[in-house]
């Protein structure tokens, strides 16, 4: 009797938790940073939108800024969250884990988006967070455009590809291991950082700059006043030399600002302010 | 006048392991004292001689002395009982909180305490320290804002609070103005007077010579001398001991004595 | 002011101060949403959210504030007791660097993850190892420059090895997440975290509470202090196991938050007389009272993100630090 109450029991559960396919999905979404924030505006409906980050209505690091304007923005707070009534919340990994620990306590349904570090990881995340979402079509789709897109851009990258290298206002490169090199990669680049043996986000210095002459330089958030310390850095004269002789391309913060989608668009980008490669003197 | 002793140490050899020449330095020799109840006894020795240690040990600071009081051993006694026997000076009056006078006081009862609160024993011992003192009116002072006089006297009541037969004090009037020097002696006669055995490290040779019954005097840690002070402190010691001559008078019948100038030994 | 009296009013004022932090959060409530939250029994409401609100985020949220407030609170005053240096301060002596170390490496090492006691004990062990070792560099009574020289080196020692943890970590993710909890924060804890931390801190704080005699000796210096029957080596084990667990455990659940054992001996000792024993108490309950109303700033004060704790209580806190060392230099 109480076995058989169980199963019943356990089966109303699964039932509840698999999204009816003939019926709406109506659990609503919150996302506690940038990049969650992303995936909501593109994979679901503005009413299943509980609650995005403040990043998410600004133009210079969130491409889908014009969405979430008159969307819900909430601190990265448990009670919020669970006031704006999300029955899931999307983390980031980004100093969340507290809030996010304790929303799974509270029952709410917690999926975390640890950033990726490789094209074809950032996909099967799109994929197997947009199914939990209930939106497994959309992202399903998303993920196969995603991959044509790349795949029509490898085949137009060049044997000799350029060399590049990747600035952030502070200094800040990007080395092996990281999804920026694998953006520009990808995007048909030799990354200079990575090429001298750096890995992680570490600074690329003028030295190496100096001595390894790049084709062109990228930089991104170079348009964002105060957003470093060490802003400094693409003032110094030497920098601004080397800046001014060779290509410079800007590459918009909001498209290479998260691991997973939209990086294609700063792939695509990348590839389409591509120089042709060449040594090139001072 | 000899009567039991009422303290009685027998110290065991301390040595010390010499920094520079690597071997060891004896610190203080085997050595045996008593003080008797009533008696002012006068620790002498130029600096470094060994006083401070001795005290030490006797206060079961340092080293294993052997010591009784009252002809009992106090190696068996818990450290709260063992205060409550010997109430001990330190030379270094540190006072670390502007705390109030009477509380510095009271702090003589900790050996008498279970509890958090004072029983009227307490507070009895403590009234009666202070008024012994005189530092009666400065009760609600804070202890940091006294004169050196006056925190010498208060430092002492703290020590009397404890109510221990035996009264061990390093150096109490150092620092002090000769007023107050003779306020607190007068006031260890007093209390030697009222049965306590006092053993005092003094400096101040002519001091010693008419305020102690009996001066003991050490030098490069072995007892030279152990006696009434006239008897003691003769030319000869005062040459090997200190370096010095004094000159000598009599006073009312009672001699005296005034370090006069530095001698070859 | 006695010292029950000033407990008394501290109490109060810490009454009034959780009940205000109770009121603040995110969730618009009205009171008596908050009391039917607080007391779904009493008080029936349709809506889960309440209970889950008050009790399951907001509630934790000030229990630990009382705590962790509590623990620095009393450290730093029972430290002071034993150095006899109104300077002596968990952050300023080096053991919240200790134990933020040892909290990070747990993190780092994933031992936090595994086992659920691997943070605080982490922390404690950092923190009582931190403490010895100023007590073995400083010694027992050491100066105001001193003590804060040791500080500064065991906390620029702990420090590095952070930072050398946080570099060699393979995610910058992390890091910002480490870098993050080391400034200190009480946001969206867990009953469960109160209940890690709760028995550690109980055991540091009644450890200290009972060496308020020893305490009060030490007030004549060491060698007076024994000879009134005070074992001091006993004491300087039992002040420090105490500091250890109570920081070490505070510091493990909500991040370094410095200065309250600073601030509140600083202000309630003139108060009590100055004795160190009549201060312990007290402490303890300002600390409380403190970190519950820092905590409260950290929520009223509009920022983009929440402020972090340890930042309120630094910007708080330093002024109380020079003018300690005006004073200390006066006195010099």
């Amino acid at each position: 009797m109480i076995l058989r109450r169980a199963m019943g029991m356990a089966l109303v559960g699964t039932m509840l938790s698999l999204p009816a396919q003939a019926q709406e999905d109506t659990r609503r979404v919150a996302s506690t940073a940038l990049c969650g924030d992303q995936l909501l505006l593109t994979l679901l409906p503005p009413a299943r939108i509980a609650a995005l980050s403040a990043q998410a209505v600004d133009p210079g690091l969130s491409d889908a800024a014009a969405r979430a304007q008159g969307l819900p923005v909430l601190p990265a707070d448990a009670e919020g969250f669970l006031w704006a009534g999300a029955d899931i919340v999307v983390g980031s990994d980004r100093g969340d884990s507290q809030t996010l620990s304790l929303l799974r306590r509270l029952g709410v349904t917690v999926v975390r988006m640890p950033p990726t570090n490789s094209f074809a990881d950032a996909m099967e995340q799109l994929r197997s967070v947009s199914t939990v979402l209930g939106a497994a079509e959309v992202g399903q789709a998303l993920a196969s455009d995603n991959e044509q897109q790349l795949a029509r851009l490898l085949a137009e990258r060049p044997t000799d590809p350029p060399l590049a290298a990747y600035y952030r206002p502070d200094g800040g490169s990007s080395g092996q291991g990281t999804f920026m090199n694998e953006a520009l990669t990808l995007g048909g680049y030799r990354n200079l950082a990575a090429e001298v043996g750096q890995s992680g986000w570490g600074r690329l210095d003028l030295e190496t700059l100096v001595l390894h002459p790049p084709t062109a330089l990228i930089t991104a958030y170079f348009d964002r006043p105060g957003w470093s310390l060490r802003h400094k850095f693409s003032h110094h004269p030497l920098f601004r030399r080397l800046a001014a002789s060779r290509p410079t391309i800007a590459l918009p913060g909001s498209l290479v600002a998260c691991s997973g989608w939209p990086l294609i668009k700063g792939i695509a980008f990348l590839a389409a302010a591509r120089p042709p490669a060449g040594d090139h003197h001072d | 006048m000899m009567s039991i002793p009422l303290l009685e140490v027998h110290t065991r050899p301390l040595l010390a392991r010499d920094r520079r020449g690597g071997g060891e330095r004896m610190l203080l020799e085997a050595l045996r004292l008593s003080v008797a109840a009533g008696e002012v006894v006068g620790l002498l020795g130029p600096n470094g001689a060994g006083k401070s240690t001795l005290l030490r040990q006797i206060a079961g600071q340092q080293g294993a002395a052997r010591v009784l009081v009252n002809g009992q051993e106090l190696a068996g006694l818990s450290t709260t009982a063992r205060a409550r026997q010997l109430a001990y000076l330190p030379q270094s009056s540190e006072l670390h909180w502007p705390v109030a006078v009477a509380e510095v006081v009271a702090l003589g009862r900790v050996p008498h305490r279970s509890g958090r609160g004072l029983t009227s024993a307490d507070r009895q011992a403590i009234e009666q320290a202070m008024t012994a003192t005189s530092v009666s009116d400065l009760a609600r002072r804070p202890i940091t804002s006294l004169s050196g006089g006056e925190k010498a006297r208060v430092l002492l009541a703290r020590a009397l609070a404890v109510e221990a037969p035996v009264l061990l004090a390093d150096e109490p009037i150092a620092h002090l103005d000769p007023g107050h020097q003779l306020q607190v002696l007068t006031l260890l006669r007093r209390l030697a007077g009222q049965g306590m055995a006092v053993l005092v490290v003094l400096h101040d040779l002519g001091l010693a010579a008419r305020w102690c019954d009996r001066v003991v005097v050490l030098h490069h840690g072995a007892l030279v001398a152990d006696g009434p002070p006239a008897h003691c402190l003769d030319d000869g010691l005062l040459a090997r001991v200190y370096g010095i001559a004094a000159t000598r008078g009599l006073r009312d019948g009672a001699p005296y004595l005034v370090p006069w100038e530095a001698v070859r030994p | 002011m006695t010292e029950r009296r000033l407990s008394l009013l501290l109490l109060l004022a810490l009454l009034a101060l959780t009940g205000w932090a109770l009121t603040l959060g995110t969730a618009p409530l009205t009171p008596s949403m908050m009391v039917a939250g607080l007391l779904p029994d009493l008080f029936p409401h349709d809506d889960p959210r309440l209970a889950m609100v008050m009790q399951e985020i907001r509630l934790p949220r000030v229990l630990l504030g009382l705590v962790v407030g509590a623990a620095l609170g009393l450290a730093g005053a029972a430290l002071q007791g034993l150095l006899r240096n109104p300077l002596a301060e968990p952050s300023i002596i080096g053991t919240s660097a200790c134990a933020s170390l040892g909290a990070v490496l747990a993190f780092y090492y994933g031992l936090a993850a595994d086992f659920s006691l691997a943070l605080p004990l982490a922390g404690i062990s950092g923190a009582a190892l931190g403490t010895l070792l100023l007590l073995a560099l400083a010694g027992p009574a050491a100066s105001t420059l001193t003590l804060i020289l040791t500080g500064v080196a065991l906390s620029s020692m702990a420090g590095a090895l952070t930072s050398l943890a946080l570099n060699l970590s393979p995610s910058p993710y992390a890091v910002t997440e480490i870098v993050m909890w080391m400034m200190g924060s009480l946001k969206d804890r867990s009953m469960d975290d109160v209940l890690l931390a709760s028995p550690f801190v109980l055991a540091g704080c009644l450890l200290l509470l009972r060496a308020g005699r020893g305490l009060d000796a030490l007030t004549l210096g060491e060698e007076a202090a024994a000879s009134l029957g005070i074992a001091l080596p006993r004491l300087r084990v039992q002040v420090i196991a105490g500091a250890a667990l109570a920081v070490g455990a505070a510091v493990a659940t909500a991040g370094s938050v410095g200065f309250v054992g600073l601030i509140i001996p600083h202000l309630l000792r003139p108060l009590v007389g100055h004795r160190p024993s009549a201060v312990l108490l007290p402490s303890a309950l300002g600390g409380a009272a403190l970190l519950t109303a820092a905590d409260i700033a950290v929520r009223l004060i509009p920022a983009r993100s929440e402020l972090m704790l340890g930042v309120v209580t630094a910007i708080i806190g330093t002024p109380f630090f020079c003018t300690l060392i005006l004073k200390a230099r006066r006195q010099a």
